[in-house]
């Protein structure tokens, strides 16, 4: 968000945890401005912090003209001295994912792969590559993952032109308030995946300068984000559950907008696991204890008649399955899902909630 | 009214003459222009008014009509109106304008010489209707502009024709006779003019004209806007407004001039005033402001103190460190204590944070009740009790239907681990719980073990209502009140800090050897507490201390023995609880009250707090921040004499990893597998017929006589010693 929407941006969206004290917030309301002068940058964005064991990372973002553009992000552990971050890449991403734990704070800390992963280790040591990844490395991976499935905006907010670029929609004066209660008036702002797969009856009422990205009203799993009406239901709020500390605010009817994320930079997956197993993707939901099967494209098949109750595993109601089916299912989270999917694809189930 | 291509040749030549400063002097004199313009419009509009006044009455169904006529083209349709000889089939709008026209021939020169700024009235050589043309264009302006826009000044009516006037040869080039008939040839190539090279016909610009307009005070179907005013009144409102760049955001003023248009009410129901959702939490709130009744006062000066913690105080420490509610949010929770203070008998009171939640957010109060009221809460645990019994009867249903089978279960269900006393253990506090400040609070029930046991191995997000289901495996027992107490129980007994001396144990308990481990559970202010300075603080944790005893693996503080239960009366629980020796279970013991943060396990490589500085740059004034990494979310601080303990998350105690369910237990068999019930196999027919052979060789030899017995019990006792060897 913009550093002069800061402070305001802080008390409607504050979860209590921001951890920006006075005398950051003070900093970051001179030092963000600098930034935008030495760098260049059509405009600056505070993105939030990630904590660390040692030391709290405080995240900028640099823009261009052009919103949709790859950003500049920028770090700084006393939000006074700011370092430019490299661009995120695939492996980055990929490293990082192996690692666990809080950050420690610190820079050039140097994760090793040994502690993580044999298989990985070797896989990597095939490669040739390096077996330690700097915690800069998973700060960019983990910056970028979060603005990748997390990182929204309000519907109309932003605007594509002819040429390609995205530009911030002036005419945009806020989602009205029955709009702001449904996860359809909020876009994901990063490329789009589910809207070409968008049949055409839905494809209708979009505006192509509009609505040129995802809705979250499609997310896996559903249920991953809480909208609640904060302050008197004067500010609506999105929380993400899966990146716990992601908060967005939105003041409806106005054009106050933006999100912050504070948080230990874990994504929380208990409640959504998905696994590809015999080449489709299986979501275990641990919120509601179920287990959706997601066909080949990328909506979930969600099916909600449950044919396999299992009410109480110590005495076993036995519906529509065999008991042998069961004795098989020894181990979580592999083995039974593998044993699930053989059970939906032999019989008409489409939808097994165990438990 | 035939196309005359002769004269066209006839006139391009005049008009190359005429318009001698070319393209660069039209544009150059354009505000000589519109001056001119105006004064002729003022001139004009005098004489037009009353005739083109009846217009917009009849437009809105002319437009309807035109519409379908003009999907097919305007020219075609003249050409058929004027191959029939008749009138256009234009309607009378049309048949006005023409009038119109007709006055403008009739009219004295003088309406020309005003007009004579115009390009196109120069044009020498003319008749006297071309020479009207810019009239009529005046003319038949006010009627729409009227309509549209009343009110406008005159500089909008010129700005009007100057629209007009462009509008009109961009028709041309689309609806006029004269199109080219070359491709390319036209508007579209840059820096040619469509009217240099030629001068059209004048009726038929004429004629054009009024077609293109015609067209564009077609009024949509569905909004009953028309183009021609809504262009009108876009210019309008960018000369009025002078926005910087105007074409770049043509299409907001555009769009902007749209929704203001839109505001006229049609239909005569009444509107219902909007109630909007916040009205009612405003409400809410503004009940906190009410001053109490007057009885109550009495009765806070009686008992002298209050209370009611300074709320904002702890929260102005906590914000140097970036952390808490916003103030005003605060202070509703500060109004929310007090009226809680005001209603309940209570000796302490907390704030003790807020937890996040899926569709609402709890915000938690810790309570003590003075000690000679707390046979209310008995009451209500009463109630609770009976719901526990309930949920036991519920089973013993199930047991008796079992009993009606055969085989009785032998299984003997764990001892029941009661839960602590109020005011002791996990439940030495009393919670209440509200969703937004004003609400009415709600008092959490008293925490079990087995809560606490179960509340340990899942992990589910709260969803704001206390009532809602727990869904989890293993089940857990109770509903989202009791999921919540436990949490709380938990984050309190994990994160609850004080620097080192403020608490000291008290000394009446005494005798510290007989109590050993966990037994000592009161602890008072140390009066003596000489606080450390905050950089004292945060170099080790060693100067921070727990306050809130640990909860053991059994789910209680204190440990109680399981084994003892079944065998001594219920009754005498709490006296045995402290004599007993443990017989073959090993006695939990946590570390005992008051012990260093140091001693804390992280998980992993990660310790368990991490501490920090408010402000590095001002030490003075310095306030020490505490954060558990155990319990995202938990935080204390240290300044002075004063510290504190606060929580704002989402109730989730941290994981390395992902949280794994636990597995269900295996499948219980249905009988027990031994050689007593397993079936024989069958015989295969070999082993049948070897029998039956045998069978009958016996029968034989029983036939021969006892006298073989002896040999043949001789062989056999042979054989069998072979077979040994």
């Amino acid at each position: 968000m913009e550093p002069a929407a800061l402070p305001t941006a802080l008390q409607l969206a504050a979860s209590g945890d921001t951890g920006l004290s006075l005398e950051k917030r003070a900093a970051l309301g001179a030092s963000l401005l600098l930034l935008q002068r030495d760098y260049r940058f059509e405009r600056v964005w505070f993105w939030g912090c990630i904590q660390g064991v040692r030391g709290t990372y405080y995240i900028a973002q640099g823009l261009g003209p052009d919103l949709a553009a790859p950003r500049s992000r920028l770090y700084s552990l006393n939000c006074v001295e700011w370092s430019l971050l490299p661009p995120a890449t695939v492996e980055m991403v990929e490293q990082a994912a192996l690692l666990k734990g809080l950050f420690q704070g610190d820079p050039s800390f140097e994760y090793e792969y040994a502690e993580v992963n044999a298989e990985d280790d070797e896989r990597f040591l095939e490669d040739g590559k390096e077996l330690t990844i700097k915690e800069e490395n998973r700060l960019v991976a983990t910056i970028e993952q979060i603005d990748r499935a997390v990182g929204i905006i309000p519907r109309r907010a932003f605007m594509k032109t002819p040429l390609g670029s995205v530009h911030e929609n002036r005419n945009f004066e806020g989602l009205s308030l029955t709009e702001a209660k449904k996860l359809s008036s909020y876009f994901h702002f990063t490329e789009p995946v589910n809207l070409k797969n968008k049949t055409l009856l839905e494809k209708a009422d979009l505006d192509p300068s509009t609505d040129f990205l995802d809705s979250l009203e499609h997310d896996v799993p559903q249920g991953s984000w809480t909208v609640q009406f904060e302050k008197g239901g004067t500010v609506v709020v999105l929380r993400s559950l899966l990146w716990l500390g992601l908060t967005f605010y939105h003041v409806p009817m106005t054009k106050q907008y933006g999100y912050i994320y504070c948080g230990t930079g874990w994504k929380i997956k208990h409640i959504c696991q998905p696994k590809t197993i015999l080449g489709r993707t299986l979501i275990t939901d641990m919120e509601n204890m179920k287990i959706y099967l997601q066909g080949e494209k990328a909506r979930p098949v969600v099916k909600n008649i449950n044919v396999l109750y299992l009410l109480d595993p110590g005495r076993m109601h036995k519906l529509g399955i065999l008991k042998w089916m069961w004795k098989k299912c020894t181990c979580l989270p592999t083995t039974a899902m593998h044993f699930l999917l053989q059970i939906t694809d032999s019989t008409d189930f489409k939808n097994i909630s165990f438990w | 009214m035939v196309r005359r291509p002769i004269p066209r040749v006839k006139h391009r030549r005049t008009k190359q003459r005429s318009s001698a400063g070319g393209p660069a002097g039209r544009l150059g004199t354009a505000t000589t222009r519109t001056a001119a313009l105006r004064k002729a419009q003022s001139a004009d509009t005098k004489q037009a008014r009353p005739k083109a006044r009846p217009a917009p009455q009849r437009r809105s169904c002319e437009g309807l009509l035109h519409h379908e006529r003009f999907r097919y083209g305007a020219l075609p349709i003249m050409k058929r109106g004027k191959k029939r000889g008749g009138r256009p089939l234009q309607t009378n709008r049309r048949e006005e304008q023409l009038g119109q026209l007709q006055n403008g021939v009739e009219r004295p020169p003088s309406g020309n010489g005003n007009g004579s700024g115009s390009r196109r009235s120069t044009q020498p050589g003319g008749g006297d209707k071309r020479q009207s043309l810019p009239t009529a264009e005046a003319n038949s302006r006010p009627a729409p502009s009227g309509n549209g826009c009343p009110g406008n000044g005159c500089r909008f009516t010129s700005v009007a024709s100057e629209a007009e006037g462009l509008l009109g040869r961009l028709a041309m080039a689309e609806h006029g006779p004269y199109l080219p008939h070359e491709p390319g040839y036209g508007l579209y190539q840059p820096g040619y003019g469509l009217f240099d090279d030629q001068t059209p016909d004048p009726d038929h610009r004429m004629l054009a004209c009024q077609n293109a307009k015609a067209y564009l005070l077609q009024s949509s179907l569905t909004s009953g806007l028309n183009l021609y005013d809504h262009l009108v009144n876009v210019l309008t409102k960018i000369l009025d407004e002078r926005p910087a760049n105007p074409v770049d955001i043509f299409e907001n003023i555009s769009k902007d001039v749209k929704a203001a248009q839109f505001q006229k009410k049609m239909d005569t129901l009444r509107d219902e005033h909007e109630i909007l959702p916040s009205f009612e939490s405003a409400e809410i709130r503004r009940n906190l402001f009410f001053k109490s009744d007057a009885g109550d006062e009495e009765r806070e000066e009686e008992l002298g103190e209050i209370p009611l913690p300074n709320v904002m105080e702890t929260a102005f420490y906590f914000e140097q460190g970036g952390i808490g509610l916003s103030r005003d949010e605060t202070y509703l929770i500060f109004l929310a204590l007090k009226k809680l203070v005001s209603v309940q008998p209570i000796q302490t009171c907390r704030f003790w944070g807020r937890i996040l939640g899926r569709e609402k957010n709890y915000i938690i109060a810790e309570v003590q009740f003075r000690e000679g009221e707390e046979e209310e809460e008995t009451e209500e645990e009463e109630v609770i009790d009976e719901g526990d019994k309930r949920m036991d009867e519920v089973e013993d249903e199930d047991e008796e239907k079992e009993k009606n089978e055969p085989p009785k279960s032998t299984y003997k269900p764990p001892p029941v681990i009661p839960k602590e006393e109020n005011g002791t253990g996990a439940n030495k506090h009393v919670y209440f719980v509200c969703n937004e400040p004003g609400e009415p609070w709600v008092k959490l029930p008293p925490v079990t073990p087995a809560q606490i046991v179960c509340a340990r191995k899942i992990k589910k997000f709260f969803t704001g209502r206390l009532d809602a289901p727990i869904v989890s495996f293993p089940p857990f027992p109770g509903n989202e009140a009791n999921y919540l107490r436990a949490q709380i129980a938990r984050i309190s007994a994990g994160t609850h800090v004080s620097p080192l001396g403020y608490y000291r144990f008290s000394e009446e308990e005494g005798d510290e050897d007989e109590e050993g481990g966990g037994g000592r559970d009161d602890y008072e202010e140390n009066p003596d507490f000489e606080p450390l300075s905050a950089f004292e603080m945060v170099e080790s944790l060693s100067t921070w201390v727990h306050h809130v005893p640990s909860i053991l693996k059994q789910g209680r503080c204190v440990w109680f023995n399981p084994l003892q239960k079944t065998e001594e009366e219920e009754g005498e629980e709490e006296e045995e609880e402290k004599d007993e020796v443990p017989d073959e279970l090993q006695q939990e013991t946590g570390p005992p009250l008051l012990t260093p943060l140091s001693e804390d396990e992280g998980i992993q490589n990660i310790p368990a707090w991490t501490v920090s500085l408010s402000t590095r740059l001002i030490p003075q004034y310095a306030v020490a921040i505490l954060r558990s990494n155990r319990w995202p979310g938990a935080y204390a601080f240290a300044c002075g004499t004063k510290f504190g303990n606060i929580y704002f998350g989402w109730g989730h105690k941290y994981s390395l990893g992902n949280h794994t369910p636990a597995l269900p237990p295996p499948v219980q068999p249905e009988y027990p597998n031994g050689p007593e019930i397993r079936e024989a196999a069958d015989p295969t027919v070999e082993e049948e017929l070897a029998f039956k052979a045998a069978q009958e060789q016996k029968a034989l030899e029983g036939m021969e006589g006892e006298e073989e017995e002896e040999e043949e019990e001789f062989e056999e006792d042979e054989e069998e010693e072979e077979e040994d060897d």
